[in-house]
């Protein structure tokens, strides 16, 4: 395939999609399949051919549409109209009202001037809920793979990895590592061989954005990292996904056969001397192979354990060979830099933070689903305006972040942008994406014990902080959330999360006390409220009460 | 101290695997050979079996795909298994029993005839994931982790499906569940009860 022929064929699909009269999408991610949607297919279809329209208008898979929890939800391409709730019925009246006759079916229509679509920014996801994941095709119409025959045809991989650098892109893994730095040094590390690692191990619990985009727009994950490998030298890329995930390991084997099918994948891209190949590995089930040293030796077929870095994987990773590892929304930010430019993507988002992140929405908020914002946005207007604040009746108390090794902010800081810096604080961390929303049912000690649960069963078990450490801070707060504690106990609990944020080896473990630390700072007085001194003293619940032993 | 650093078991009990008598298992589990002919152990599944390991031309550092096409064809993998893999891949038993225990998704025992995955992510924990667990344990009679004692279900608890949006979530032998309160998600299992029942008469 050269240039000209991807112009063609995207010139060629863009024609086919104008013959239709309407296309009508339907959300195929996890989401909207869980409530139903694959049924919407089959009415959709249905009516249309008995109403001998199916040459006239296009039925259409696609990813996330954002709104996960008012599904299944369909979207009528042209006027751009949404409907939510959708069921066979709703389908029949989409098709006979909207479709025939042109008047939209405004029981359940979506207000898409609402802030929860208005206040988003998409980039990562601009395909996402409107291209069929799994044609190659409608990709490259929107675009797709343009920017991957720009690098390799017009530039040097130096430029690419200027371009990237001056983009002020930072991993979109969790710690914010210029990804324009990390590729300069796989790029300069000496060996014949080299390797492109996608971290699509998403484990945070609470966290789907990942998940989203490889099911909504996989090829353009592929694209990114053949533009990363063509950059630093590899010729060989891996994807590894948790097994969780069925439906986007299918589609991801789909592309990857569909772009090698069409030379967009394998030997000499576009006609030049790059060649790759993107191969697919699957997780089983352990969190802790998200950590890159500990998904390394997964990829290897071993026990997942990190090791200590340096070595860092930019210099010894897969093998021995300098090997790149950068998460799926990084991937998912390459194309449309090097389409639009370094200068385009610096100016979204904050100078220190560029961009936008993706966040899941989920917990005790209106609008649960995926968005995207640009850095810097209040989390006040996250919450309040796009997730449309909590349900009726309860009141918000804090947002958690970063999974299992962030922390909660609590409502006083609802006015903190949203960026890597500002996060770190108030003792907590951008994490993946997942952002869950807690009222005033959730009892902090209780979520900080779910947390020290999680990672103290995830623990890999290979240094003593870690392994040791999360089994006694849980049991001290399942002591204290008991009513059972003293403040002898919160003060070891205490001393003990410092221990093991300091002395862990991996990301695990010296994240693992950060929902307790946080907890703590911000809502002590639960702690304080349950403990009970020697004399079997029970507080009088004014909240601050005697708790010390002085 | 030597046990504290054992590398591969101290967060699961030893099965009891013990080199004595394996060359007998040996001999009725051989590596890969012919696909036309039926397979030397008499069961055709290892046919299956050994062309997913052709297929990652039997390199060691395939073993987790390896064992996710073992699993995916037999159900779970018992010892047996475990050695014919080690043979075919020429990797030491101790390592492919080491990677089996490490990682959650895989089994060494088999599952109840129907599985009912509770999700115990962030977002379903704060919209009351705790009580349907209990429900749910105490209607089964199990704990999560569990099959009951006739073999029908299987209680698994998993980290996170991803289907945040429509938390708490129930994965109900594959088919995704949202929205669940206790009394629905024993209403879900009552169901599998009566299908069972109707299929005999």
């Amino acid at each position: 395939m050269t240039v000209e022929d991807l112009r063609e064929l995207a010139e060629g699909q863009r024609t086919r999609e104008q013959q239709f009269r309407h296309r009508v999408f339907y959300c195929a991610a996890a989401g909207c399949v869980s409530c139903g949607s694959s049924g919407v297919r089959e009415a959709l279809l249905k009516a249309i051919a008995e109403r001998k329209m199916d040459k006239e208008i296009a039925v259409i898979g696609t990813g996330c549409m954002g709104l996960c929890g008012e599904g299944p939800l369909v979207r009528v391409a042209g006027d751009d109209t949404l409907y939510q709730h959708v069921d066979a019925a709703v389908a029949e009246k989409i098709v006979d009202r909207h479709l025939l006759n042109g008047e939209k079916v405004t029981e359940n229509l979506v207000d898409t001037s609402a802030p929860f679509f208005t206040a988003q920014v998409k980039i990562v996801l601009e395909n996402c809920g409107r291209i069929d994941s799994e044609s190659i095709e409608e990709y490259i119409a929107v675009g797709g793979y343009e920017a991957l025959a720009k690098a390799v045809t017009e530039m040097q991989p130096n430029e690419v990895i200027e371009e990237i650098r001056k983009s002020g892109l930072r991993g979109r893994g969790g710690a914010g590592y210029p990804t324009g730095l990390k590729w300069g040094i796989v790029r300069k590390a000496a060996s014949e061989q080299k390797y492109v690692v996608c971290n699509a191990d998403e484990g945070d619990p609470g966290a789907f954005m990942d998940r989203s985009v490889l099911e909504g727009d996989p090829h353009r994950i592929l694209e990114g990292m053949a533009i990363a490998g063509y950059a630093v030298g590899a010729s060989q890329g891996f994807i590894y996904v948790r097994a969780e995930y069925p439906l986007a390991i299918d589609r991801l084997r789909l592309a990857i056969k569909l772009a090698e099918r069409m030379g967009l994948l394998g030997n000499r891209i576009f006609d030049s001397h790059f060649s790759f190949r993107v191969d697919l590995r699957i997780g089983a089930g352990a969190f802790v192979c998200g950590e890159e040293t500990a998904l390394i030796r997964s990829i290897e077929g071993k026990r997942g354990r990190p090791r200590p870095r340096p070595p860092y994987p930019s210099e010894k990773g897969l093998w021995g060979a300098p090997t790149l590892i950068n998460n799926v929304e990084s991937f998912a930010n390459i194309p449309p830099i090097i389409t639009r430019g370094s200068g385009w993507f610096a100016g979204v988002g904050t100078p220190k933070s560029a961009g936008t992140k993706v966040f899941a929405l989920a917990g005790q908020i209106r609008n649960t689903g995926l968005i995207e914002v640009p850095m810097g946005i209040p989390l006040r207007t996250i919450i309040f305006d796009i997730g449309g604040g909590t349900p009726e009746g309860t009141e918000f108390k804090a947002a958690q972040t970063g999974g299992p090794s962030g922390g909660c902010i609590p409502a006083d800081h609802l006015d903190l942008p949203v960026d890597y810096e500002s996060l770190a604080t108030v003792g907590s961390f951008m994490g993946s994406g997942g952002l869950i929303v807690m009222d005033s049912t959730s009892k902090m000690v209780d979520v900080a014990r779910y947390f020290m649960q999680f990672c103290m069963d995830e623990s890999c078990g290979k240094c003593i902080p870690c392994r040791v450490g999360t089994v006694h801070i849980h049991g001290l707060l399942e002591k204290i959330s008991g009513g059972k504690g003293t403040a002898d106990d919160l003060a070891l609990l205490e001393e003990l999360c410092q221990m093991v944020k300091d002395t862990s080896l991996c990301g695990l473990g010296q994240g693992a006390p950060n929902p307790v630390l946080s907890t703590l700072r911000f809502f002590r007085h639960e702690y304080t409220d349950l403990l009970r001194t020697p004399e079997g003293y029970v507080p009088s619940g004014d909240g601050r009460s005697q708790t010390t032993n002085a | 101290m030597a046990v504290a650093t054992n590398g591969s078991g101290h967060m699961h009990s030893p099965t009891g695997l013990r080199p004595n008598g394996l060359s007998l298992i040996y001999a009725f589990t051989m590596p890969p050979t012919s696909q036309q002919k039926p397979h030397p152990s008499g069961d055709n599944r290892f046919k299956l079996l050994d062309r997913a390991i052709t297929k990652q031309q039997a390199r060691g550092d395939a073993l987790i795909e390896v064992l996710h096409a073992a699993q995916g064809i037999f159900g779970y993998l018992e010892t047996g298994l475990l050695i014919y893999v080690a043979r075919a891949l020429k990797l030491p038993l101790s390592r492919v029993y080491g990677v089996v225990t490490f990682y959650h998704f895989f089994t060494l025992k088999p599952k109840g005839e129907h599985t009912f995955v509770l999700c115990t992510g962030t977002a379903c924990y704060v919209k009351g994931a705790a009580g349907i667990q209990k429900t749910v344990e105490n209607h089964c009679g199990v704990k999560f982790g569990e099959t009951t004692t006739d073999n029908r279900i299987s209680l698994v608890s998993a980290r996170c499906v991803g289907s945040c949006g429509l938390a708490p979530v129930a994965v109900l032998d594959n088919a995704v569940a949202g929205k669940l309160n206790p009394a629905s998600a024993v209403t879900k299992i009552e169901e599998w009860h009566e299908q069972t029942a109707e299929v005999p008469a």
